[in-house]
C-alpha cells in the first residue's frame, strides 16, 4: 500500500488493514451473506449519522463504524433475520461505543470539538446554525442520556428495545431520555421559542 | 389532578402510554396551557434532534468500507488470454446447453426460461449495475432522494452530459410510453473507465435503470442475469457500447423492455 492509498484511510483503520483484521469474505458469498451484506451496505449512511452523533467527532465515529461492520460481518449467522437489523447493529454499536468509553475513561461531558469540519459543518446545514447548535447541544450531553436520546428520539425504538439494547431497565431509558430533551430546551431554548 | 411532569409529556410524545393513562394525559392538557407548551418544546428539540442526525446521515460513507461490506468483483481483465478464457466457458457453456436443453433454446438465448437458467452466473457487468441500482433503490427505501449528477427533468442536458461522459454520441431512451419517467443519471468512472447509469422510474415508483459504458467489442444478444437473488438484469453489447438494464424482477419484467430499449439507444 502507498502513503497516496494510505491517505485515503481514516485514523485508526490503516493499521488495521495491513494486520489484515477486517472481515473480508472469502470467495464466493452464500445468497444468505450476499444478502445481508447488501442490507447492511444500506445502512451503513444511517450507521455512521448515528456514530457521529454518539461520539461527537468524525475521526471516532468512523473507527466505531469500522468496527461495528467488522463484528457485524464476523457475527452475520447470529442474526436470526426476524428481528430489526437495525436495532441488532445498533446493540453492537453502542457496546463497542461503551467497552471504548470504559476503556478511556470518558466521562461526564464529551464536549463537540470546535474544529471537527464534520459536526461544525454538516452537509444541508449551512447557514442553518439551529442544526448546529441542535447537534453542540446533544454532543454535550452525558453519554448514557444522548445514548438514550438518539436510540428513542431518532431512531424511532420502544423504551423496551432501547433498553435491551443499552442493557439498562425501561424505567432508565425513560429518566434519561426525559432528563436529555429537558437538557436540549435549556440549550435550544431561542430556537425552541421561536417555533412556540 | 394529574400530574404532568416531564417523564409523562415524554412517554406521551414517545407513544409509551397505554391507552388509559393516554386519556388522562391528553384531558390534563387541555385544562393546562403551560404543560402543553412544555410539551411542544420537547416535540420541538426532538425534531430538532432528528433532523440533525438525518443531515449527518446524508454524509458519503468511505468507498473502501463499502467496498469491505459488499465487495464488488473488478472488471474482468481485456487480454487475450481472458478473451480465450471466455471463449472456451462459452463454447463449453454453449454445448451443454445444445445437449440438455435443444438446438431451439439456443438459439432464442433472451427466453425466460434460459434466463433463468443463467441466473447463477453473474459477471462483473450486470453486479456493478446491479450495485449501484441497489444503492439507489435503498435510498428510495429509506426516504432519501436519489444523488443524481443530471436531472431527468432536463431531458437536454442529461443528453449533453452523457455524451460528453462517455465521449460518444448514446441516446437517453425515451420510455415514456411505457409508463416509465427519467429521474436522471449518475455519471461516473470505474476504474479508469466513464460510464453512466440512467434511472427511471414507473407509475408505481418502482425503479428501472440502465448503465451505459464504452466497451470495445463485437455486438452481443441480451443474456439475462440475477445477481445474488437481487435484482434482475439483462445486458449486451452493441456499437462498442455496454449497456445494462436493471430492475427488480417481481416489478418489472425486462424481457419486455430490452428490446424496446436496445432499439432506442442506437437511434
Amino acid at each position: 500500500m502507498t502513503d497516496e492509498d494510505a491517505s485515503r484511510f481514516p485514523a485508526g483503520w490503516l493499521g488495521r488493514l495491513r494486520r489484515g483484521e477486517l472481515a473480508r469474505p472469502r470467495g464466493r458469498l452464500s445468497s444468505g451473506e450476499s444478502r445481508f451484506r447488501r442490507e447492511l451496505l444500506a445502512l451503513l449512511p444511517r450507521m455512521r449519522g448515528h456514530a457521529l452523533a454518539l461520539t461527537g467527532a468524525a475521526d471516532r465515529a468512523d473507527d466505531l463504524l469500522q468496527d461495528t461492520c467488522e463484528r457485524v460481518l464476523l457475527r452475520w449467522r447470529q442474526w436470526n433475520g426476524s428481528g430489526s437489523l437495525v436495532a441488532w447493529v445498533l446493540r453492537i454499536m453502542h457496546n463497542l461505543w461503551y467497552d471504548r468509553l470504559r476503556a478511556e475513561a470518558v466521562r461526564a461531558t464529551d464536549p463537540l470539538p470546535e474544529d471537527d469540519p464534520v459536526l461544525a459543518d454538516p452537509p444541508g446545514a449551512e447557514g442553518h446554525t439551529e442544526l448546529q447548535q441542535t447537534l453542540a447541544a446533544m454532543v454535550a450531553l452525558l453519554p448514557e442520556q444522548r445514548a438514550a436520546l438518539l436510540l428513542v428520539s431518532v431512531e424511532g425504538l420502544s423504551y423496551r428495545e432501547a433498553a435491551g439494547i443499552l442493557g439498562v431497565p425501561v424505567g432508565t431509558v425513560r429518566s434519561r431520555v426525559s432528563r436529555a430533551r429537558a437538557a436540549l430546551v435549556e440549550a435550544l431554548k431561542p430556537a425552541v421559542g421561536r417555533q412556540s | 389532578m394529574m400530574q404532568l411532569d416531564d417523564e409523562t409529556l415524554n412517554a406521551y410524545l414517545d407513544g409509551e402510554l397505554d391507552p388509559v393513562v393516554r386519556a388522562d394525559v391528553e384531558a390534563a392538557l387541555a385544562r393546562d396551557a403551560e404543560a402543553r407548551a412544555r410539551l411542544e418544546a420537547l416535540r420541538r428539540v426532538s425534531l430538532l434532534g432528528r433532523t440533525a442526525v438525518d443531515e449527518l446521515s446524508r454524509l458519503s460513507v468511505d468507498e473502501s468500507l463499502q467496498e469491505r461490506v459488499w465487495p464488488l468483483p473488478k472488471p474482468e481483465p481485456d487480454c487475450p488470454a481472458a478473451r480465450t478464457g471466455r471463449a472456451m466457458t462459452i463454447l463449453s457453456g454453449a454445448l451443454v446447453l445444445l445437449l440438455g436443453m435443444g438446438l431451439g433454446a439456443w438459439l432464442f438465448p433472451s427466453s425466460p426460461r434460459l434466463a433463468g437458467e443463467a441466473a447463477a452466473v453473474a459477471t462483473a457487468w450486470p453486479r456493478q449495475a446491479a450495485w449501484f441500482h441497489h444503492l439507489a433503490a435503498e435510498r428510495r427505501t429509506h426516504a432519501r432522494p436519489l444523488v443524481l449528477d443530471v436531472e431527468g427533468s432536463e431531458p437536454a442536458r442529461l443528453q449533453v452530459e452523457l455524451n460528453r461522459t462517455l465521449q460518444q454520441r448514446v441516446v437517453v431512451p425515451d420510455l415514456s410510453d411505457l409508463g416509465l419517467r427519467p429521474l436522471g443519471a449518475r455519471l461516473l468512472v470505474e476504474q479508469a473507465r466513464p460510464l453512466a447509469q440512467i434511472f427511471y422510474q414507473d407509475a408505481g415508483g418502482n425503479l428501472v435503470s440502465l448503465l451505459v459504458a464504452l466497451d470495445s467489442g463485437p455486438d452481443t444478444r441480451p443474456r439475462f442475469e440475477r445477481v445474488d437473488d437481487g435484482p434482475a438484469t439483462a445486458q449486451w453489447r452493441r456499437a462498442n457500447t455496454r449497456y445494462v438494464l436493471v430492475g427488480e424482477p417481481e416489478r418489472v419484467r425486462l424481457q419486455d423492455l430490452v428490446p424496446v430499449v436496445a432499439e432506442r439507444t442506437t437511434r
